[in-house]
């Protein structure tokens, strides 16, 4: 739609099916996308924007931007279908998708890759049942392949952060930890088995026994309160 | 059977009242959506019961509670959900005497999902539905009888060792109902946001008293709903059968046939045909859609009608037992 003339914001006055608050069921026609921007729990469909979760409206203003073609200034309103307490919804926060990234353990490494069991993901927190993951040899690090060891990247208990690059076949995900952020964040000393720290991006030492063991390290990130 | 197609109803003459429907009364389990609906509304203009149509004059007698039932009557509606505590989501749904209990999992990856073969990949997500019969008591052998009789299993003639083959392993009709409850909810459920994901759906059918297919429906889009499954709408759905006057009742003796919403089991088997819609409410549009039996166009349009008023009303008490118990 072309908008001929400036409209005000405070001329715009939208009203909606439902009120803010009220529960509503899947299916039901929240107002037309038009003035109504679809947010978690609702979806387009044709003009309208209806609810696809069980939950109560939650409505907010939202200032679209000054567009160059088009001269309009109004406010939209952004709706969303929040859950209610204590139900876990949307299989959007469940369903695990390409980019993401996910915590795994690694259950078995051979030549050419290391197989990766997911327990958790960004967004998601732990996740109630593992998938399985694959980080192949070309996947570990940014660069080169042929002189990646993955017996020198990972080892079995080790804890890595990495992404989804592709979806696999009906076993595994396949994923990649070719970023300076991803990568072995918690191991275990072979002789103390304490928890070593990180000293580089390929290095991690023991605090006991101060020796050091090859991993693909992930950067540090300080811990957000 | 004919097949289902998918196609929109024109939306002239949705009624947004409940005229001429028989409310469920309420009772001690609290059935849902009848706060404000408690009273029984006018009868219609042809004053016969649904019992007159069936059974003969001195049986009408032995049962009364038929006997207050309209032709646009629906049956007792019970709704519940979240009543498994193990499963994703669960409802148990009871239309009169039949009685359907389902258990939702998912979404869950292929691997843990036993209903689905391992090595397959899917990038899109799937939905296995199973419908089973409560061995032994889930439907009555009389009508195992009189559907097996066309199968290689037409040694199930006898109704103790039809319910035997009913117990171990899916029957024809468990079969049917499957597929056909399968065609009627996908249309709502998303799968494209859920890949390499499976969701199982179970329906067990404790008591099959018609009127399944409706039931079978609406329980199994309660409990995606109690999963947190996102569905672009409830799909309800309704039944109508189709029954002969008997002409010694009707002063004008025009019409033979009349339409009975929501039928139950001897209704069905008396009846000349059945019409079945599961609709979308909100987008207007058909999900599923059979008619069975030989029924002229005019008595099937009119069937379709009802099919379709009745789904509106089940919405109401769809949504009405969702968002109650949310508020719980």
């Amino acid at each position: 739609f072309f908008f001929q003339k400036f409209e005000v914001m405070t001329d715009h006055v939208v009203t909606l099916r439902y009120d803010s608050g009220s529960m509503l069921v899947p299916g039901d026609r929240i107002g037309n996308s038009r003035h109504v921007l679809p947010g978690p729990g609702t979806y387009i469909r044709g003009v309208n924007v209806y609810s696809c979760a069980v939950g109560k409206l939650s409505i907010s203003q939202h200032l679209l931007d000054e567009k160059s073609d088009v001269e309009r200034s109004s406010t939209s309103i952004s709706a969303s279908v929040v859950p209610v307490e204590g139900r876990t919804y949307a299989f959007s926060q469940k369903v695990l998708s390409v980019g993401q990234v996910v915590l795994g353990r690694v259950t078995r490494i051979n030549i050419q890759q290391a197989t990766i069991e997911i327990i958790a993901a960004q967004g998601q927190g732990a996740l109630g049942e593992t998938h399985g993951g694959t980080i192949r040899k070309e996947d570990v690090r940014q660069g080169a392949s042929e002189d990646v060891e993955i017996r020198e990247s990972y080892r079995p208990g080790d804890i890595v952060t990495c992404r989804i690059i592709a979806l696999g076949d009906s076993r595994r995900y396949f994923l990649s930890t070719a970023e300076n952020e991803l990568g072995v964040v918690k191991a275990l000393c072979e002789s103390s088995g304490e928890i070593m720290t990180p000293v580089s991006w390929k290095e991690m030492e023991c605090p006991s026994t101060k020796t050091r063991e090859l991993r693909k390290c992930a950067k540090p990130r300080d811990i957000v309160s | 059977l004919f097949n289902r197609t998918m196609s929109k109803i024109t939306s002239s003459c949705v009624p947004p009242t409940l005229s001429n429907c028989y409310i469920p009364l309420p009772s001690k389990q609290s059935s849902k959506g009848n706060t404000s609906t408690t009273k029984i509304l006018q009868t219609s203009k042809e004053s016969d019961t649904r019992a007159s149509f069936i059974y003969n004059s001195e049986n009408v007698a032995d049962h009364p509670a038929k006997n207050k039932r309209e032709t646009r009557g629906l049956r007792r509606i019970h709704m519940e959900k979240a009543i498994l505590t193990k499963s994703n989501g669960s409802s148990i749904v009871e239309f009169g005497q039949t009685k359907i209990l389902c258990s939702v999992h998912g979404p869950r990856s292929p691997m843990s999902s036993s209903a689905s073969g391992q090595q397959e990949f899917h990038s899109e997500g799937v939905l296995n539905v199973s419908v089973k019969f409560a061995p032994n008591f889930g439907v009555r052998p009389e009508t195992v009888a009189s559907v097996s009789v066309s199968e290689a299993s037409s040694n199930a003639v006898d109704p103790r060792l039809a319910m035997t083959t009913l117990a171990t392993s899916s029957s024809p009709e468990e079969v049917e109902l499957s597929i056909r409850l399968q065609s009627a909810i996908s249309a709502a459920v998303p799968l494209e946001r859920l890949e390499k994901s499976v969701i199982d759906v179970n329906v067990l059918i404790i008591q099959s008293d018609g009127s399944d297919l409706a039931a079978c429906v609406t329980a199994a889009i309660l409990a995606l709903a109690d999963a947190g499954i996102e569905l672009y709408d409830l799909v309800s759905c309704c039944s109508v059968a189709v029954v002969r006057k008997r002409n010694g009742d009707c002063g004008s003796g025009s019409e033979k046939w009349v339409c009975l919403v929501d039928p139950t089991e001897e209704e069905k088997l008396a009846s000349k045909g059945m019409v079945t819609l599961a609709m979308l409410p909100n987008w207007k549009e058909v999900s599923y859609w059979d008619q069975s039996g030989r029924i002229s166009k005019e008595i099937t349009q009119e069937a379709i009608e009802l099919c379709r008023d009745g789904c509106a009303t089940m919405h109401k008490f769809m949504r009405q037992c969702l968002i109650d118990s949310n508020n719980d």
